[in-house]
């Protein structure tokens, strides 16, 4: 009996499949219902690794499934080709990020063709060709026309030696990640996309997706972060001008013990500015950049202004006005009344100064007069207490109150907040797409022409020099105005690469379309996606931007769909043991030999090898397996088989 | 076709694929080329007078055709998987004695190809083109499940408060201990008798009895 040849049977099939266009869709199929397909796609690194192999895996047997069941099924494939990596290797191996990623894009194009899987490959995109990103281009236009897109002045995370914007996610304990630099807060314009104007649309719609996982759901209502609360007036004594505060917890008021302005308020310098101490404070709080997360789990750090404020509420009754480092401008108003009985970093900021901790909130069971915190605030619900014309009642009930209150003393007013920001799509980058504006010294930010798109990168770049390479490029930006064709200068920033996510699977619809992005008929039959897989990690960017953009490319009348995606199922991350050497330093599993005794050895320098804890699979740690290795050996069908045979996919796979 | 490294190699995941997929790939490859080669001459209609035996094969392969759906639906692979590794063992556990049987062999291993075809593509044409299809798999329906073949097997369960005897009920035989606790719980004579007591826990013996145990 002839033994399975593996590699020459998937071969064949693979050939008759590409062959007969097997998995080529065709729009509109008469009788047949459609379903739409679709994992994330990839950022052409250079190989797939296993978190691709689980994730395309999943998707092939569902794409298979739903044929055999009758359907008109769209599973496309393409690349999230443009970002920093490119620009990385560039600068590392000398090779043009064009050409890294093609040849990138070659070299996973055979790996995923060798898995067998199910892609309609007529339909490939890649968004770092100008075919693909023209579109985009025209849809910022008609963002910009329709008051979508706007130009705005923002802090960013400065990097004085590489003279360049850093992400947050490069901000490494204050420093620049390459520099290693002190990184520092400037202000910058910058364009952005007007999502807040969708903040409330996107957290109803919330509810309609039943078939997204509830964590998910979760994640982006606390991202969008709708509070009610209220804004008011605190008076400053001795000093001329009101600090106005903004709280979610007015409830609380009778527990404040100081108020506390972010270190950039207007208020800031202008009471402290000429103390003591003022300006190496400020910086410190400057190097802890503009993450959120960072400034979160900093040390909670303050200035006293030596200025204080009067109780709205209780006479003669004054509290110290700090500078805190944990208070952020950008939101509320830059400045709160802090509660530290009821708010954890408030606790931190008093214990760290000696300030008062006064429940007003206590629990249910508890009694107001033996009620005392522990280590830390107390959150929960519970009733009013210590609080004059409060005492008694429940939180909701108090936070009404004390509105009308204020509102009726005219020092302030109850207010919808939002913590999302508005999206800030501007990168110095020049391996992104470029941004079609033009800056001319008299007529301002005018648009590039319609007719004149893409405005497409030059081939000749350098990154020899510090700061933003197409603002470096001698003449790229030179051209003259449209409107009064005086010489003017290009936008040199370029798109975020969220910006081309948040519309790939629309393209898929139509991709070969050389006119516009998509014809609306075929993104209104094709859309939504009926089944999309892919990481848990984009919860709250891709995965909210996409429904902003949706929702935008609706208003200027691309499409009726407004969310893009009917069900999504999100993985776990793929685990593996770690292994470490004598001097422990990690080594890949390759290296490693299991021994009978069932101790571990180098398999060539034979020392000792310890077995680490299983977690997730980072080429850091060196914990990878290559995919590439397991096909070449056992086929595609025994990597798919066993991929699907491990667990269910939306735990952590081992 | 084993890399030389690869003997190397010691981590669980490869360890697993070696002795699993990639095993049970080869099997199945194996067994179904020796079926063909047979060459049994069989009618394409099921025979009217099918053994015991081949009636249990052909419930569980139309049973795995009608569940994978739902595991597919609920991205619950690795139990699609566990129930054609189950439909795989009944077919090579399967004593075929005559074509009659050896017909509802064919249909299971069809069947099982059909269904595998999305996870493993590859092997899973080729045993269909393998035996004698011209239609690829690429273009076929998913198997139908002819509910008929799908015998219900039920049993009746003694439901019982404190060891007394409340109510009877007939139950799948393989039903689930809480699907068990579930329908006991929600039979009226049962609620009568634990009305106003607390339940201390419930005792499922499988295909026999439910007792609930109050206080």
């Amino acid at each position: 009996m002839d033994r399975y040849n593996i590699q020459e049977t998937e071969k064949k099939w693979q050939s008759l499949w590409a062959d007969e266009q097997a998995f080529t869709t065709e729009d509109h199929v008469e009788g047949k219902e459609k379903y739409y397909v679709l994992e994330m796609f990839p950022y052409p690194s250079g190989k797939i690794h296993v978190g691709h192999v689980r994730n395309y895996t999943l998707g092939d047997v569902v794409a298979r499934f739903r044929k055999a069941e009758g359907y008109n099924v769209v599973h496309p494939m393409g690349w999230d080709a443009f970002g920093l990596p490119a620009e990385n290797a560039a600068i590392e191996n000398g090779r043009h990020p064009a050409e890294w990623t093609y040849a990138n894009i070659a070299v996973m194009r055979e790996q995923l063709k060798a898995m067998g899987l199910s892609f309609d490959w007529s339909r490939e995109v890649a968004t770092c060709s100008p075919d693909y990103y023209r579109h985009e281009q025209k849809m910022f236009l008609d963002f910009f026309k329709n008051g979508l897109a706007y130009r705005k002045e923002s802090v960013v995370n400065w990097d004085p030696v590489e003279n360049t914007v850093l992400a947050n996610e490069q901000v490494v304990d204050g420093c620049g990640w390459r520099s290693g630099a002190p990184v520092e807060r400037r202000t910058l314009n910058q364009w952005f996309l007007k999502i807040s104007q969708y903040a409330d649309e996107l957290l109803e719609g919330l509810d309609e997706l039943g078939g997204w996982p509830e964590k998910v759901r979760t994640m982006q209502d606390n991202w969008i972060g709708k509070s009610q609360g209220l804004q008011f007036k605190w008076d400053i004594n001795n000093y001329d001008e009101d600090v106005e505060v903004f709280t979610t917890r007015p409830d609380t008021i009778f527990g404040a013990s100081f108020v506390a302005i972010a270190p950039d308020h207007p208020l800031a310098e202008k009471l402290a500015g000429d103390k003591d101490g003022f300006a190496s404070f400020i910086q410190q709080c400057q190097a802890l950049g503009t993450s959120e997360a960072a400034i979160e789990k900093a040390d909670k750090l303050g200035f006293d202004t030596g200025y204080a404020v009067s109780h709205p509420f209780v006479e003669g009754l004054n509290l110290p006005l700090y500078i805190a480092n944990f208070i952020l401008m950008d939101y509320g108003t830059g400045a709160i009344f802090g509660v530290p009985a009821h708010d954890q970093r408030d606790f931190e900021f008093a214990t760290k100064y000696g300030l008062a901790i006064k429940p007003v909130v206590i629990p249910e069971g508890e009694d107001a007069a033996s009620f005392k915190l522990e280590d830390k605030a107390y959150s929960g619900d519970g009733k009013l207490a210590n609080s004059d014309f409060l005492d008694g009642l429940e939180i909701e009930v108090a936070k009404s109150l004390v509105i009308s209150k204020i509102e009726e003393k005219n020092m302030g007013q109850g207010k919808t907040q939002y913590r999302i920001r508005d999206w800030g799509v501007s990168r110095q980058r020049y391996w992104g797409c470029p941004i079609p504006m033009i800056h001319c010294a008299d007529c301002g930010v005018v648009p590039v022409p319609e007719d004149q798109l893409p405005v497409t990168l030059p081939e000749d770049v350098s990154f020899e020099q510090a700061g933003s390479p197409l603002a470096n490029h001698p003449t790229w930006k030179n051209t003259s105005c449209p409107e009064c064709g005086k010489d003017a200068q290009r936008e040199t920033d370029t798109f975020d690469t969220f910006f081309e996510s948040s519309w790939y699977f629309a393209r898929y619809c139509d991709a070969q379309n050389a006119d516009k992005g998509f014809a609306k008929d075929k993104a209104d039959y094709w859309l939504p996606v009926d089944q999309y897989i892919g990481g848990v990690e984009h919860a709250v960017m891709h995965l909210l931007y996409a429904r902003f953009f949706m929702r935008a490319l609706s208003a200027c009348g691309y499409t009726d769909v407004k969310e893009p995606f009917k069900a999504l199922y999100t993985q776990g991350m793929v685990n593996h043991a770690t292994y470490k050497d004598e001097s422990g330093k990690w080594v890949f599993p390759n290296d490693v030999v299991k021994q009978d005794d069932g101790s571990f050895k180098h398999a060539t320098t034979g020392e000792k090898i310890t077995e680490g804890a299983v977690i997730k699979m980072s080429k850091s740690k060196k914990n990878v397996i290559d995919p590439q290795e397991i096909m070449d050996s056992y086929g595609a069908d025994a990597a798919r088989l066993f991929i699907l045979s491990d667990s269910p996919p939306d735990r952590d796979l081992e | 076709m084993l890399r030389g490294s690869l003997s190397f190699l010691i981590h669980r995941q490869t360890a697993t694929l070696n002795e699993g997929a990639w095993r049970f790939i080869n099997k199945f490859y194996a067994t179904t080329q020796d079926f063909i080669k047979a060459q049994h001459s069989l009618d394409a209609d099921a025979p009217s007078g099918l053994s015991d035996d081949s009636k249990t094969l052909r419930a569980l392969t139309h049973k795995t055709a009608a569940q994978i759906k739902d595991d597919i639906t609920n991205f619950h692979m690795n139990k699609a998987v566990a129930r054609c590794r189950e439909l795989y063992n009944a077919i090579t556990g399967f004593k075929a004695v005559n074509d009659d049987d050896n017909w509802a062999l064919k249909e299971a291993l069809e069947y099982l190809i059909r269904v595998m075809n999305p996870m493993i593509p590859h092997v899973t044409e080729q045993l269909w083109q393998d035996f004698g299809h011209t239609e690829n798999l690429y273009d076929a329906p998913w198997p139908l499940t002819d509910e008929s073949l799908i015998v219900e097997d039920t049993v009746n369960i003694a439901i019982q408060v404190n060891g007394k005897l409340r109510a009877t009920i007939k139950m799948a035989k393989d039903i689930e201990k809480s699907d068990a606790e579930d329908s006991a719980l929600r039979e009226p004579a049962v609620q009568r008798a634990i009305e106003g007591k607390t339940i201390r826990k419930v005792i499922v013996v499988p295909g026999r009895v439910v007792n609930v145990v109050v206080a």
